[in-house]
């Protein structure tokens, strides 16, 4: 065989009849297992906490600061004043208040149920990958399953032909173990048709974990809650306050007029641009 | 001085634009699904197949701007990301592939 590739490798029909297809019927239908296993997983414990009130307040409080800052402009001045000075008044002013809401690092420090949660997810999605890596290579190791369709440079030897070792074969060839991690992959976006959100997502588990251990935030990726406080006290000070309504009756008139298919009457020049307030 | 934009032309509500995400996302999944699984029946090979994969989701983005009345603006808030969002994603160039080769060795290989 020579190392160009050109030489076709015959493969037998028993290696499809017997390997290609058991083994991705047998990969499908254990992925359909731990979506299900974890599904239910999931449903008998949701969430997990205790419901803190003052918790959920200072959420939402945050809610309500974001929504300030995007339609700030369709507020009257004095609503908009007296908004602002809820969340950022000195002493009095929501944002000056210390968070009741523990940061990420003191809840993994004081309350040890968060740790065992965090690991039996972890483990919860490795044991069953791991089961499945090793039934794989098992029954099916060492097997010259296919091809893939389209060249490909020698680089991806290691990827493609794990398992079998022979640099002279041309790199489109793929094994068996290789196959299995191309439809642990390639398999997702199949599952997320079915499933929609709930997909358990390989890939993004282990994102999460690479990002755990690179470890620069703290773990979930939630941000310290008095910081911010801290941003969003920051924000509302620059908040660039502009009405956006001016000149509204006018305008509501006019498209009125249009509607109703009549001429524009003549306007007379108000300008009172606020709102009736309730 | 009245604004060129009519008022409140640029809000999105969080759930919508999020749904609108989940249906582009649904559209082009399935539609690198199918058109893995007709390459590989065809039995295309090479480069010529991410040919085939670009036309397909060219097709995809021409059918979502008439769904949507020539008008996505109202429905998106960036136009390159409904044109080019998922297509070069993980997701559905994978699919892609997978597919391809699988339909392709099971019909064609052996």
């Amino acid at each position: 065989m020579s190392s160009q590739g050109q030489m076709d490798l015959v493969l037998d029909r028993d290696v499809r009849d017997w390997v290609l297809v058991p083994l991705t019927i047998s990969i499908f239908l254990m992925m359909l297992i731990r979506q299900y296993v974890t599904q239910v997983f999931l449903s008998s414990n949701p969430s997990g906490g205790v419901f803190n009130p003052k918790e959920f307040r200072e959420k939402q409080i945050m809610a309500r600061a974001g929504l300030l800052k995007q339609t700030c402009g369709y507020l009257s001045d004095s609503a908009f004043k007296a908004r602002k000075a809820f969340f950022i008044a000195k002493d009095t002013g929501a944002f000056h208040k210390k968070p009741e809401q523990k940061s990420a690092q003191d809840q993994l420090m004081n309350n040890p149920d968060v740790m065992t949660d965090m690991m039996k997810k972890n483990l919860g999605g490795l044991v069953p990958q791991l089961a499945m890596g090793g039934f794989v290579s098992y029954f099916f190791s060492g097997f010259i399953m296919g091809r893939i369709p389209f060249p490909l440079s020698p680089s991806f030897r290691i990827m493609l032909q794990r398992g079998v070792d022979l640099p002279s074969l041309d790199v489109t060839y793929f094994t068996s173990l290789s196959y299995y991690i191309l439809l642990l992959f390639g398999l997702n976006g199949t599952f997320r048709l079915i499933f929609r959100e709930n997909t358990v997502d390989e890939s993004q588990m282990m994102r999460q974990q690479m990002a755990m251990g690179g470890g620069g935030m703290g773990p979930m990726g939630a941000p310290d809650p008095a910081k911010a406080f801290e941003a969003e006290r920051h924000a509302l000070e620059m908040l660039d306050y502009k009405w956006k309504l001016d000149g509204i009756e006018q305008q509501a008139a006019a498209v009125m007029q249009q509607q109703l298919g009549g001429q524009p009457k003549h306007q007379t020049p108000r300008k009172s641009p606020r709102l009736k307030s309730a | 001085m009245a604004p060129q934009k009519p008022l409140g032309s640029d809000f999105y509500l969080p759930t919508s634009l999020r749904n609108n995400a989940d249906v582009i996302n649904f559209l082009r999944t399935s539609g690198s699904l199918v058109a893995g699984l007709s390459v590989g029946i065809l039995g295309v090979t090479g480069w010529i197949g991410f040919l085939y994969y670009a036309v397909v989701h060219a097709l995809i983005s021409g059918l979502v701007i008439l769904k949507a009345g020539h008008n996505p603006q109202q429905y998106f808030q960036s136009r390159s990301s409904l044109f080019l969002g998922d297509v070069f994603s993980q997701t559905s160039l994978l699919t892609f592939i997978l597919f391809w080769t699988v339909s392709h060795n099971f019909v064609h290989l052996f």
